[in-house]
């Protein structure tokens, strides 16, 4: 599903002629398997955000390589980018990301008007995540009614509702209490079981992490430690 | 994403600054209804002046002043024949001057109208109106002009006393009986050029029809038409010799070709131009006012643009405003895949709906605007110089061609003011946007 090959990155600060090369990911290698629940692990400033923006597309890599789904995606522009990420990844941000003017359920549909969904059959498949999310009743909520869970579980669903092969989660549990928290982790092993969608999480949380079906640790821009049984 | 689903977006975005976006529109249908009216004045003089043009003299009517033969003082019977030949010509006016005439009727007299002598099968042709009465038949009779009553002054009274500060004639001194079928007596006088005294002969002749009244009314006409015939006769009578050829053909003073439409014209003069003959069109004056007021009014437009541009400073702003605004959502939705073609879009839609509504207000208010100048500015006037003011006169006028300019220059203006927001938009980055850093 991901293939990193030789991935390095670095940032540039300051002024013009004062520019300074902070160096953060040194020729990173990863593979993801398909269906397969990854996390990654690492110290604030390791580079694992950094790398979940490059594998997203939001960055693009110094050096290195990047496939997703078999389509190499470095050296695309913005609009190839946004098109390929509708199609192909779901992402879940740990600040969950909601636009406040938007109820619950515009929200989730979101993806489907970008994509050009008729009308009817986006408010269908609506209807259906949230009945798999269980917020059907706060369907016409605003995302400041809702708690933090019911939060993240509207970005979850709009995530999810182009049913992705991909969803990338960045600290999805960071602003969440631990309830939420393990209902969270729930929901998205049952995905993970039911679709056979590919989740690449990042966090520094060892019980999110444990949820992994393989456990990466990025230290100093390097992959340093794999815990878990690689698949084949 | 589809057309309906982006409006949907551009809708709910303006509903969040409702009172942001009714300035700006405001500002844009001020900025639009300025050039409107602005332009509608040079439209309407210009509207005005073409009217009084066509009212007062036809379109159709080539004036033949000469010929290339500066020895030859008139027009021969032959010069007639060659100018009806030519191709779309319907009539040919030939004209001869009774010179100087006065005409008497109990008491009272109208000094020197204009006085000519004229082929009325021509005259027919030409479209001479009359308002009563009928064309002369008989050697003596002739046709006045709708005013020539109103040149009737009473005889034995003094200038002073006879004529008002504008040039009429008393209403106490006037002749206040109708001239039409009326005999009156024709007083031609001669100045021969070698100094021997004054010559003068009389005619009695019978007005037997009365033209009708001008379109403009405040055209005053003092005019006499009569036959050929009749001019033969005074001159004979004035032993005037130089309105004839040795031949005892006639010399006609003045000559007028009426092509068939106003198209004809042009071809006509060229061909007039080719024989030798020197000829004026009113066609040729209407053209050089078209240039004059297309100059203008383009001026006036331009002159209104600016205050679409100030209006497009403010559109500028408030799509500013809004991108900044908007740049957490607009991060949220480049992330989960928008394409930065569709946020520009979305911007350009707005700032165009933006313009589009001040464009159409502003058109309707510039439409009352100038119905309510055309209607009371002359009221004012009238008030003010106590004058009445020309019907014909049309002081503001808004032809579909002005909207339709009007409405295009603000669309471009505030397309071309929202483009740098929008492009603004799709350059919002991501990962600040999504950290609030924006």
């Amino acid at each position: 599903m991901i293939t990193i090959k030789q991935v390095s990155h670095h940032y540039t600060m300051g002024k013009k002629a004062k520019e300074t090369i902070v160096p953060v990911l040194h020729g990173i290698d990863l593979h993801v398997e398909k269906g397969e629940i990854v996390s990654l692990i690492g110290k604030s400033g390791s580079g694992k955000s950094t790398l979940l923006h490059i594998i997203g597309g939001f960055i693009q890599p110094t050096s290195g390589q990047v496939e997703i789904n078999g389509t190499p995606i470095t050296g695309w522009n913005e609009g190839q980018l946004a098109d390929f990420r509708l199609q192909h990844i779901g992402y879940i941000f740990q600040n969950f990301q909601l636009i406040p003017s938007m109820t619950a359920a515009q929200n989730i549909e979101l993806p489907l008007i970008l994509n050009g969904t008729p009308k009817q059959k986006r408010q269908q498949k609506v209807e259906n995540i949230l009945r798999q999310v269980e917020l059907e009743a706060f369907s016409e909520h605003y995302p400041s009614e809702l708690s933090g869970g019911q939060q993240q579980r509207v970005a979850i669903a709009r995530a999810l509702i182009l049913d992705p092969p991909l969803i990338l989660a960045d600290e999805p549990t960071g602003s969440l209490d631990s309830d939420t928290e393990a209902e969270l982790l729930t929901l998205i092993r049952k995905l993970n079981k039911q679709n056979g969608i590919t989740f690449l999480i990042i966090t520094h949380d060892q019980e999110v992490a444990a949820i992994a079906d393989r456990q990466l640790e990025i230290r100093d821009g390097q992959m340093k430690k794999v815990k878990g049984v690689m698949p084949v | 994403m589809t057309f309906k689903d982006k409006w949907r977006f551009v809708q709910q975005n303006m509903k969040k600054n409702k009172v942001r976006v009714f300035m700006t529109i405001l500002a844009a249908a001020m900025g639009s209804c300025f050039l409107i009216v602005l332009a509608s004045v040079g439209f309407g003089l210009h509207d005005s002046l073409i009217k009084d043009e066509l009212e007062s003299r036809a379109v159709t009517k080539i004036d033949i002043y000469g010929t290339d033969d500066e020895e030859q003082l008139g027009f021969t019977t032959e010069n007639i024949a060659e100018l009806k030949q030519i191709e779309n010509v319907d009539a040919v006016r030939q004209i001869q001057s009774l010179g100087e005439t006065n005409f008497h009727l109990d008491g009272y007299t109208n000094e020197m109208p204009s006085a000519i002598a004229v082929d009325f099968e021509n005259e027919k042709q030409a479209g001479i109106e009359l308002g009563s009465g009928r064309l002369p038949e008989k050697e003596n009779e002739i046709v006045v002009s709708s005013d020539f009553a109103e040149f009737l002054g009473k005889d034995g009274v003094e200038d002073k006393d006879k004529f008002a500060e504008d040039g009429t004639i008393q209403s106490e001194y006037l002749y206040k009986e109708k001239v039409l079928n009326k005999e009156i007596e024709l007083e031609a006088s001669t100045f021969p050029e070698d100094g021997s005294e004054p010559r003068t002969a009389t005619e009695k002749v019978q007005i037997v029809g009365i033209e009708a009244a001008p379109a403009n009314e405040y055209i005053y006409t003092n005019s006499v038409k009569t036959t050929p015939e009749l001019k033969r006769t005074l001159d004979e009578a004035l032993n005037v010799t130089d309105s004839y050829t040795e031949q005892g053909d006639p010399l006609y003073d003045q000559v007028e070709v009426y092509a068939s439409n106003a198209e004809a014209v042009e071809p006509i003069l060229n061909s007039l131009d080719e024989k030798g003959y020197l000829a004026y069109s009113n066609l040729e004056e209407l053209k050089n006012i078209n240039i004059l007021f297309n100059v203008a009014k383009a001026g006036l437009i331009i002159v209104g643009t600016i205050a679409v541009l100030i209006a497009s400073i403010g559109i500028y702003n408030t799509m500013t405003m809004a991108v900044t605004e908007r740049a957490p959502d607009i991060g949220i939705m480049k992330a989960i895949g928008a394409n930065p073609k569709t946020i520009k879009q979305i911007f350009l839609m707005e700032s165009t709906f933006i313009g589009l509504a001040g464009a159409l207000i502003g058109t309707a208010v510039a439409y009352l605007i100038s119905f309510l100048v055309n209607v009371g500015v002359p009221l004012i006037l009238e008030q003010i110089f106590e004058e009445e003011i020309p019907a014909t006169l049309q002081l503001s006028s808004i032809p579909f061609l002005l909207a339709a300019i009007s409405i295009t220059i603000c669309l471009i203006v505030t397309i071309m003011s929202g483009s740098r927001p929008a492009k603004q938009a799709t350059n919002v980055d991501v990962l600040r946007a999504l950290r609030r850093e924006i």
